[in-house]
Order: C-alpha cells, then structure tokens, then sequence
C-alpha cells in the first residue's frame, strides 16, 4: 500500500493544508489593505493640492542634475520659474518650496536637498523667518513639507524635533487625511497628476504656480526712498531663534559663502506689510554677520522693472508679468554672481527641461490670455484639469 | 480605552494569545486571564475608579453569602429538627429568614444604587451644578448587573458564587463593562468560569460581528455624529427644519453608535467562546412604543422587567387596587373591568419608565423623557378597547400590511418625539423644539443652515446612503430572524468571504471618525 493512502496521514494533511490557506489569506488581506491604504495616502486621500506635487516632483529629479535649488515659501514658485531660467541662462532649477514654509523647515530641506542633488548654489528666500511664533508652531506649515519627505532619517529628526502630539500621524498621515474622502471632486486632479507625474517620472511646471489676478493696491507704495525702509524691526522669537540656529547648521557643515545665497524676493511694500520689510532688514544684518550674502530685491523694481500695480496677483506674490520679469532677472543675476556653470545632461535629461520650457511658455500664454479675458480667478498649477487647459497654448 | 482605539485591539489580541495559550495543566484556571485583562482595561480609564467597582464587588459578594448562609443555617435547622418543629413554626423561621434577607438585599441595594444617585445627583443638589459629579466608567451597568444577582440571589434563584475573584470576574468582565449588555448571572457567569479554547467558527463569527460594530459606530455614527454636536453645541442659532432634521439624524446615530458598540463587545466576547444577550433587534421596524422598548436596550429593559416591573404589578398593593375596582361599581361595567385588569401593569409600567427617565441622569428632560414613554405604554393598554373598536368601525384588519406600515411609522415618529428629550439640552429647550419643529419650518433657511453644520453635501449623501443600506440589512435580518447574514456569508466562496472583509476594513478606514482631523465621540450610552 501506498503510504499516501494511509488514513492516518491524510487527516493532519488536510489540516496542514487549512491551516496553510487561512494563512495565506489572512496574509494576503493584510498585504491588500496595506497596500491600499498606501496608495490611498499617497494618491488620493493625502491632502493633495500643488505643494504635495512640487515637493514630491523635486524628488523625481534625477539625482545631481539641478544647479540652482531655491528654498522657501509661496514667495519663491510665484516668482521663480525653471522652465524659463533653463530658457534663458541654460542652468536647471527648481523651487522646493511650499505654501507657508517656516525657517523651521529649512535645516531638514536642506539636509534632504544635498541627500540627492549637489547644486551649485542654494538661495534661500527669508520669508519664513518673518512668521509669528504662532504662524512658525502652526502644524500645517510643518506638514506641508514632513509629509512629502519621504521616510528617513531627516524626516524622523524634523518630525522629533518639532512634534509633540500624534507623532505617528506625521509617519502616518493617512491617520488625519483619511476623513477628506468627501473633498475628493477638488483633489481628484491632484490623484490625476501625481500618478502621471510618477509614471512619467518628471514634473513639467517644476512647481511654478500663480493666480490670474492683476492686484491694485490702494494704499500708498513705498518708494525706494522712504525713510521707513530703513527700519530694523526685530524678529518674533521663535523665528530669531529658529533662523539661528539654522545659520548656526550652515557654520557647522562649513556650507560657504558662494554656495548659498540668502533674499528677499520682490513684494508690493504699504503699511500692511512694511513691519514684514523692517524684518527682512533685521535678516539681512544676522545673515551678513554669519558671513552670508543677503540681497534684498523688495525694492530693486528699476532694475527688474516691476510694476507694482501691474504685476503682483496680491500683496505678496507675482502674477505672470511679474514672473517672468523676475525669473529672467533673477537668472541672468545668478549666472553674473555666481559660478553656474550648467550641468552636462544627458540626452533625456536636455529632453525633459526642453519639454519643461514648452510647458512654461504655455503656461504663460494661458495664464495671461486668461488675465486679458478676465476671466474667474483661479489656480494655475500642473493640477491635471488645468494641465488640460494649458495644453492648448502648447507649441 | 475606547472600543474603538488600536489600543483596544492589540489588547484584546494579547488577551487572547494568553487566554488561548494557557497551559492545558491548569485549565481551570484561564477565567483568571479574564479577570485580570477586565482590571487591566478598567485601569486604563483611570486608577480612580477601581475603588467603586471593588466595593460593588465585595458589598455584594458579601451580601449573597451572607443570605446564602442565612437561607442554609434555615434549611440544616429544619432538616436537623424535622420532627421537632411544627408546620407552623417552618413556616414562621423561613419567613424570619426572608424577613433577615429582605434587610440585608435592602442595604447591598440601597448602598450600591445610593453611590449611583450621589454621583448621578449630588453636582445638581448640592452643589448646585449640572451633569454628573464623577463618571465612573461602566458603573450603570455593573451596579445593575450586579444587582440583579444579589436579588436572584434573595429569590433564591441561583447558588451563590463562593470565590471571590470569579464573582470580581462577572461584574467586571471588559467586553460589556463600557455600556452592557447587562448580563444575568445564571447565563453569563459559567460561561465566563468554563475554559474555551480556540475555535475558528467563532473566531470567525466574532471577527466580523466586531467589524459590523466598528463600521456602524466609527463610519456612520460618529459622521452624523458631527452634525448633531454642532446643533447641540449651538441650540438655540438653529430653526425648526433644522432641528427637526438633527432629531431624525439622531435617531439614527444613536441606533448605530449604540449598537454598533454592542455588536463590538458581543464579537469580542463571542472570540473567547462567551455568547452575550443580543441588546437589539431592529428597534425602528416596532409597531408600538412598548415593542420598541423589547427590541431597544433589550438587557436593561429585561432588568426592569424582572427586578422591577413584576415585582410592583405583583405587589399587594397594586393587586388590592384592581381588587379594589374589580368589586366596585365601575369594576361591573365592560370599561372598568378593563381597566381593573391592566391597571396593575399599566401602572407598573409607567413607574418604570420614570425610573428609566431617571436613571438617565439629573436632568428634568430625562424625567419627561421617562414619563413621556410610560405615559404612552399605559395610555395605549387603558385605550386598547377604543383602538380595537375603531378599527372595527373603520374595517381595517390590523394584521394587513398598510396598517403595519402606519403602525411602524406611527411609532418611529413617537420615538421620534422623545428623542427631542434627549437631543435639547435642557427640559425647556426640547419645549423650545417642539415649538420651533411645529411653527418654524422653513425649507431654504434650514437648507442652509444644514450645509454649514460640518457635514459636506457629499458626507450627506453617504448619510444618506448608509440609511438606505442599514435599512436593507434591517429588512433581511428581519425577514430571516432564525440566520445571521454572518452565517450565511461564512458559507460564501473565499473570495467573497475575504473580498467583504476587505470591504468592511477600508470602509472602517476610509469612512471610519478617528485620528486628530476629527474629534472621536464617545460611546453615547457610555456617559449613562
């Protein structure tokens, strides 16, 4: 007789074999919600809007192919556009930067930005050392950058540092996205483009983002000239402290002078807003004593040749004219004052910032038709509804 | 730690690894693995509180062997002295017996129910404040518990129980503590002693009662849950569309956040081999108010059935009262022999629903939330002739179904009505809302006001949609009383089995309130 036939064999068989199954269902459920709830977290119930796009665009760049990183908050992809600058001067760039960045933020992204690019020069624009302690301790502003970093040791010594509370919803934040499910119809262009964007392994706006405003203020602008300007209004605590010890960071990894540069982006200067500029000179004088250069461009406009009744979209951040204007000024500035030799790409790569030139100028085009129209104001980004519409103005 | 928490699931896990990894040598002994994980989860909420469990514990412990030890000095006396004593003097020693019993469940009673009143009453009487002046985790629902088992107890009922920490074991026991079901110690107890191992039918059967409760509480409840705080918080910004809305929401989350945290603590129990009384059956299907209260909460109305209804329809003085009228006049008539026969519970009834009322807490909407459902059940039995006659006159057969479906309708707006009670915040608002639902209905503002209460348009429409879906499930489950749609999905094929199962979690993850972008609620009937 066989001994597979044995009867007393076949039962613990049989068993083994249940035992075998719910094990590997069980597993495999585990395995699927895992999965799912990371797929979830990452494309579609993560709070998506353009700074989960910009940041986790950044990343995509292949790694040591970018010469100008600029660090900083709404001020910088408002302004700063890389698809032009590559036009214009030849050198890559990129903005990584989100809405309401603190100075807070600064020492992780930076650490994050050496980790995969080796850039020739590193601006950091000021306007997150100008935050309210309230404004620095403000959780959104951290998690507008935590939450796209991805999991490492940068990630753990930013979370560490400045959580106190729900420590694993910054690991996991799926945890405190989960609920805005019922927002889905305004973030699906989110899922949209993030997925397209992962695929095609690159971002095609590098970031930029406007409004198709034209703001007038009525208050009285600042001439260069005025007295006020002068002014040096000390900064809030948290972010004298914060900027500091950022500074300090630089000193210690011995981050040279030509390899950084501190500014200030270009803003419509009233009274609403000139406590903020008195600040900004108060950076200027603890950047110049940590041996740092700092530029101010607030008030540079013969120069740029900024309107400040033309080419802002608010008080605080360029529309399209101002962009380019800026962006072009900005590059040829760079390339002047500092060594920005461009990278020798590869054939892919010179396809690619080619191809995000095009998208740039299309961007453009669509965003002033819209202005000229007068149409409803809203969000140009690389959202993939919007993306639909700038295709159109593609050459 | 919340039912809900992941707390509360990777200690439940644990406890079950030590329970059913206990060594075979000393099975008799795993109960110990209940006890110990129903103090460690009773700690959690706060050292504080033990000292209240403990003396309930003890003080009833105490009292039943006390009258165990009474009732059995009594039997060994009059066995011993059989030929010696007269018939009647048995008789007076057993009722001296009872007499002695009576004081001792007297004072077990009045201690344990006196520490409920004081921290349900004291802030409101003394101290002139409002709401409880300490909420002692679960401590309703362990002092009923227990205290059905020192009156089982007195009625000689069931043994009482001899070691300490198995009896510690009965009032604690973690899966039911937070809010019931309130268990009776001749179904519950052996259950909780016998050691269970491993089986995984109920493990399975467990499992996906524990899911079924998680999806009800965190993905509907505590949604709809999130409109109804907002109007609460704010009583009097809101009109009466608005509130009216908030009334028929709530209907409908406390149903799901009730039982939906039963089902949790029935599913955990079913795990370890312990089958938990069923605490609802489709209340909203009843087709009147005292069928609703036989399908809602169903252990605590039990208790008031056993511990207080029968004993007060069955007291003397309630049976000489129908007595009374039966030999009276009015007794003679068709109308007074009616209302001798169900005065007795019609009454007894209405004096539960008081205590009902009053049990929920000091406030006077909660009296007239009680009084408002006696006084319809005992209206509705003294009227039951009147009904029947016009249903005579008018032909209807109250068995067909159009008359079902009013009498289901009928009901839920009268539950309906007493939810005002428990939704306003005060006796003089619920006044305020009845006044408001009746002259205040305006469609566009309360529109508006809807939309702006938390709840996106989107998230209502899933509200909406949970209602359609819970109601189907109703349906079924009522039409198949004798199955569970648990059992009939265990027989599906794997991929079904396991493609609901996924279902069910991302749905719970997805839908589910939890995580600081919400504020979690509380289990509503834990507060009670």
């Amino acid at each position: 007789m066989n001994i597979t036939d044995n009867p007393l064999k076949k039962k613990p068989n049989k068993k083994r074999r249940v035992y075998r199954n719910r094990t590997v269902m069980i597993l495999s459920l585990v395995l699927a919600i895992v999965l799912s709830v990371l797929f979830l977290q990452e494309f579609v119930l993560g709070n998506l809007n353009h700074n989960n796009e910009r940041v986790r665009g950044f990343y995509l760049e292949d790694e040591n192919s970018i010469d100008v990183v600029t660090i900083g908050s709404s001020e910088v992809y408002c302004a700063f556009a890389p698809g032009l600058n590559y036009k214009e001067c030849g050198f890559t760039s990129y903005p990584f930067a989100t809405e309401g960045n603190t100075v807070r933020n600064f020492k992780a992204m930076y650490k994050e930005m050496m980790r995969t690019q080796d850039p020739k020069l590193i601006v950091i624009e000021i306007n997150g050392a100008l935050y309210s302690d309230k404004n620095i301790a403000r959780e959104a502003n951290l998690r507008r950058v935590s939450d796209n970093i991805p999991l490492n040791e940068n990630k753990v010594e930013l979370i560490d540092e400045w959580v106190t509370e729900n420590k694993i919803e910054y690991y996991a934040p799926f945890i405190k996205y989960h609920g805005t499910w019922d927002k889905l119809p305004t973030t699906i262009g989110w899922t949209f483009t993030l997925l397209q964007e992962r695929f095609r392994g690159y971002s095609l706006l590098k970031g930029v983002k406007n409004f198709n405003e034209i703001y007038v203020t009525g208050s009285k602008v600042y001439a260069k000239e005025s007295s006020a300007l002068k002014v040096r209004k000390p900064l809030f605590s948290e972010a004298d402290k914060n900027l500091k010890e950022f500074l300090d960071f630089l000193k210690e990894e011995g981050v040279s002078r030509d390899k950084i540069l501190f500014v200030r982006f270009p803003h419509v200067i009233t009274n609403a807003n000139l406590s903020r500029y008195q600040r900004g000179n108060t950076i200027g004088d603890i950047v110049r004593r940590y041996g740092y250069n700092f530029v101010s461009f607030e008030m540079d406009d013969e120069d740029i040749n900024l309107d400040p009744y033309k080419d802002f979209y608010n008080i605080e951040h360029m529309n399209i004219y101002g962009q380019q204007k800026f962006s072009k000024f900005f590059a040829h500035y760079l390339q002047d004052n500092y060594d920005i030799t461009p990278t020798s790409l590869t054939a892919k790569q010179k396809a690619e910032w080619d191809e995000a030139a095009r998208w740039y100028d299309a961007y453009a085009a669509y965003n002033i038709d819209l202005i000229e129209k007068g149409a409803k104001k809203r969000e140009i980004s690389e959202s993939y509804f919007i993306m639909q519409e700038i295709k159109k103005y593609l050459k | 730690m919340s039912y809900t928490s992941i707390n509360f699931l990777i200690f439940v896990t644990v406890t079950m690894l030590v329970y059913f990894l206990f060594p075979k040598k000393f099975k008799e002994y795993k109960w110990t693995v209940l006890l110990v994980a129903s103090y460690v989860f009773y700690l959690f909420a706060g050292v504080q509180y033990v000292g209240f469990i403990l003396f309930t514990t003890t003080s009833t412990f105490l009292g039943a062997l006390w009258m165990d030890k009474m009732s059995r000095k009594t039997k060994d006396h009059i066995r011993e002295h059989k030929a010696d004593l007269s018939r009647d003097e048995k008789k007076k020693l057993k009722e001296r017996t009872k007499r002695n019993k009576r004081l001792v469940v007297a004072l077990i009673l009045v201690l344990n129910f006196g520490i409920l009143a004081f921290l349900k009453y004291a802030k409101v009487l003394f101290m002139g404040g409002t709401g409880d002046l300490l909420v002692v985790l679960g401590i309703s629902f362990y002092t009923f518990q227990s205290m059905g088992y020192i009156i089982d107890i007195y009625r000689d009922t069931v043994p009482a129980q001899r070691n300490f920490f198995k009896f510690a074991l009965f009032v604690s026991f973690f899966p039911q503590i937070v809010q019931g079901p309130i268990g009776i110690y001749s179904s519950l107890a052996e259950q909780l002693y016998k050691p269970h191992s491993f089986d995984y039918d109920r493990f399975r059967q467990g499992f996906l009662l524990i899911l079924w409760g998680l999806f009800k509480k965190m993905a509907i409840a505590d949604n709809a849950n999130i409109a109804i705080r907002t109007v609460t918080e704010h009583y009097q910004a809101y009109g009466g569309t608005t509130l009216l809305f908030t009334i028929v929401l709530y209907a409908f989350q406390l149903y799901m956040d009730f039982s939906g945290g039963i089902d949790i603590s029935r599913g955990v129990a079913q795990i370890f081999g312990i089958d938990m009384m069923e605490n609802f059956r489709r209340p909203y299907f009843s087709k009147d108010i005292s069928e609703y209260w036989r399908r809602w909460h169903i252990s605590l109305g039990n208790w008031f059935k056993t511990y207080l209804f029968y004993p007060l329809a069955m007291s003397n003085a309630f049976l000489s009262v129908s007595k009374g009228i039966k030999k009276s006049k009015f007794g003679a008539t068709k109308v007074g022999a009616h209302i001798a026969k169900v005065l007795p519970t019609s009454f007894a009834s209405f004096i539960v629903f008081f205590m009902v009322g009053v049990w929920h807490g000091a406030n006077w909407k909660y009296v007239a939330f009680g009084v408002y459902n006696g006084g319809i059940i005992m209206l509705a039995v003294l009227m039951k002739p009147v009904f029947e006659a016009v249903l005579r006159k008018l032909h209807i057969n109250p068995d067909c179904a159009p008359y079902t479906a009013f009498r289901i309708i009928r009901t839920f707006i009268l539950i309906l009505v007493g939810y005002v009670f428990d939704v306003a915040p005060s006796f003089e608002e619920s006044m305020m809302t009845f006044r408001l639902i009746f002259t205040d209905q305006n469609f566009k503002v309360g529109y508006g006001e809807i939309s702006e209460l938390g709840l996106s348009g989107i998230a209502l429409g899933y509200l909406a949609i949970c209602i359609v879906f819970i109601f189907i499930v109703s349906v079924i489950q009522e039409r198949h009383a004798s199955t569970t749609i648990r059992s009939v999905l265990i027989k599906k094929p794997a991929i079904v089995r396991w493609g609901v199962i996924y279902i069910a979690i991302m749905a719970i993850l997805i839908f589910g309130v939890y995580g600081s972008g919400f504020n979690a609620a509380d289990f509503v009937y834990a507060q009670f």
